[in-house]
């Protein structure tokens, strides 16, 4: 099997003193199947997508314009490519390397490994800064990448552990939903950071249980009911003082009905913060197999999280959650009514129906590349969920069904 | 052949509720149109798929109102929300191995509770919000 090939782009960017305007991106700037013209930065000018991006799918357009996102002008761009002299201007051309999402995945799984084993052990103020950091990226990434690094958590090809793909996981969910509440970029840099950080607690044991099918000993279920503590212990002891961080990590087990521990408490005293931890928590540990229990469909999943609405969790997080990532959520394996066999990339028009690539056609033959099937058209409605998608060469095509993204 | 027709009975005056249960009757009338026109069970699943999605998104809907305004039949409103989502999900479980008339039965449960709950249960919500000033 062919393994991932870092591509490499070299964009030219503009060094002059006349800086280039940004002007938001519009309708005609992107053109399904074609890649984009122009490199797409967010308000602050920060490179999101880059120039020769292929934009894949309708929904993915559509998604892109209903952001808000910027170019920069072209009429300044193009001049400068054709006259590098004028007016003083030069060009220095800059590597922007991508990588694809599963890339991604193992990056930042390899990250939080050592962030993991440095909060264990000697806890610096290092540690800290570097979650900041990563939260920070991953914020940035994953508001124009949701999708592919949904997928990629999801999906974990390499079989990463359950501890650190969990937590990233979280950490993407926990963003959406706080953007969706309309929190700003700080709160969800802190919610995200709980998030990667949330069972950091007692990540070992959940990677030792991962595969163990035996009951929980007296000790791993003290080291469970502590675990919201004993991680904030560690992360003060690296220097960590945020209180929307600590809070929501040392709340997340809290329920509406005051049944959660550490502190029993009732749904005035949780933080907004740490009932978004909450859902995210729940909803990704579902969804992974762990020793002694089976992994739960996505919609298996929602079912029982909209059941508890209002009792464990709270009502209004639970609707926005079911809206923002739908019943089909990116990465998961579907069968269509056509009979074909895909993988879902993202939110399609409602949270029924969403966009599938197809990977293997209804008489059961692998296909060379992916196909796209927009679900919201009855002949191609999503049958069922499966929990393989049977082609030799999965591996090699997975990372063509998301966007390429910059590397850090 | 039935047509579940959104008329005055069921027009409760909050617009927004009101929207939502036309949006609910009109899925429950693509279910009854899948079935006309002797459509397989697979494509009932993409209609009952949109259903469920919609069923959970209108009981959250009156469900956060009835929050916001500390409305006193709260519980026991949830409660029959409950009991019909757990009807739903349960349906989308068996429903390839479904026949049509299972089908059939089905969205006619369906209906006559969404009927019947708008005109009995979401009518004193209704009620409430609007001597709340909600309209
Ligand atoms: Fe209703
Ligand atoms: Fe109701």
């Amino acid at each position: 099997m062919k393994c991932s090939v870092q591509r490499v782009t070299v964009v030219s960017v503009n060094s002059s003193s006349k800086k280039p305007e940004l002007r938001p991106l519009n309708a005609s700037d992107v053109v399904v199947g074609e890649p984009l013209s122009l490199s797409v930065h967010d308000a602050e000018g920060h490179l999101l997508l880059a120039k020769g991006s292929m934009i894949r799918t309708p929904s993915q357009r559509q998604r892109l314009l209903s952001r808000d996102l910027f170019v920069y002008n072209l009429a300044v761009d193009s001049a400068a490519a054709v006259k590098p002299a004028a007016e003083g201007q030069e060009q220095r051309p800059r590597r922007v390397r991508e990588i694809n999402v599963f890339d991604w995945l193992d990056q930042h799984v390899a990250q939080l490994t050592k962030i993991y084993d440095d909060l264990s052990k000697t806890p610096l103020p290092e540690t800290a800064a570097g979650l900041r950091r990563m939260s920070i990226e991953l914020q940035r990434l994953a508001d124009l990448h949701h999708d592919g690094l949904l997928g990629a958590v999801y999906l974990n090809p390499k079989r990463h552990s359950y501890a650190h793909t969990k937590a990233l996981h979280v950490a993407l969910l926990v963003n959406e939903l706080a953007r969706a509440q309309g929190m700003s970029k700080e709160t969800r840099w802190s919610l995200i950071a709980a998030g990667l950080t949330h069972d950091v607690g007692m990540w070992q044991m959940q990677n030792d249980i991962q595969h163990r099918e035996a009951p929980l000993s007296d000790e791993q279920w003290q080291q469970i009911r502590g675990h919201c503590e004993s991680g904030i212990r560690m992360l003060r002891q690296a220097g960590v003082t945020d209180p929307v961080w600590l809070t929501a990590i040392e709340q997340h087990h809290e329920r509406l009905n005051g049944k959660g521990y550490p502190h029993g408490l009732e749904e005035s005293k949780i933080t907004k913060q740490a009932k978004i931890l909450a859902i995210a928590d729940v909803f990704a540990a579902m969804v992974r197999t762990r020793g002694d229990r089976e992994k739960r469909m996505p919609k298996d999943a929602m079912r029982e999280i909209f059941m508890g609405r209002g009792e464990d969790i709270d009502s209004t997080l639970v609707q926005l959650f079911i809206k923002k990532l739908g019943m089909f959520p990116p990465g998961c394996m579907l069968r269509l009514v056509t009979g074909e066999v895909g993988i879902a990339t993202g939110p399609g028009i409602n949270a029924a129906s969403p966009d599938v690539e197809v990977l293997v056609d209804r008489f059961g033959n692998p296909l060379a590349r992916p196909l796209y099937r927009d679900t919201t058209s009855k002949e191609c409605a999503v049958k069922e969920f499966v929990n393989a998608v049977p082609h030799p060469e999965l591996r090699s095509l997975l990372p063509g069904l998301w966007k390429m993204l910059p590397a850090a | 052949m039935s047509v579940f027709e959104f008329d005055q009975s069921l027009q409760l005056g909050v617009q927004a509720i009101d929207e939502q249960h036309k949006r609910f009757i009109g899925y429950i009338n693509d279910a009854w149109d899948a079935l006309e026109r002797g459509d397989d069970s697979e494509e009932y699943l993409y209609i009952l798929n949109q259903l469920m999605d919609y069923a959970m998104e209108h009981f959250s809907f009156e469900e956060s109102l009835m929050r916001e305004f500390q409305y006193p039949g709260y519980d026991d409103h949830k409660q029959n929300h409950n009991r019909t989502a757990e009807q739903l999900f349960e349906f989308d479980m068996r429903l390839l191995a479904a026949s049509p008339d299972d089908c059939r039965a089905f969205v006619q449960f369906l209906q006559d509770w969404l009927q019947n709950h708008i005109k009995v249960v979401d009518v004193e919500l209704a009620s409430f919000l609007k001597s709340k000033g909600v309209s």
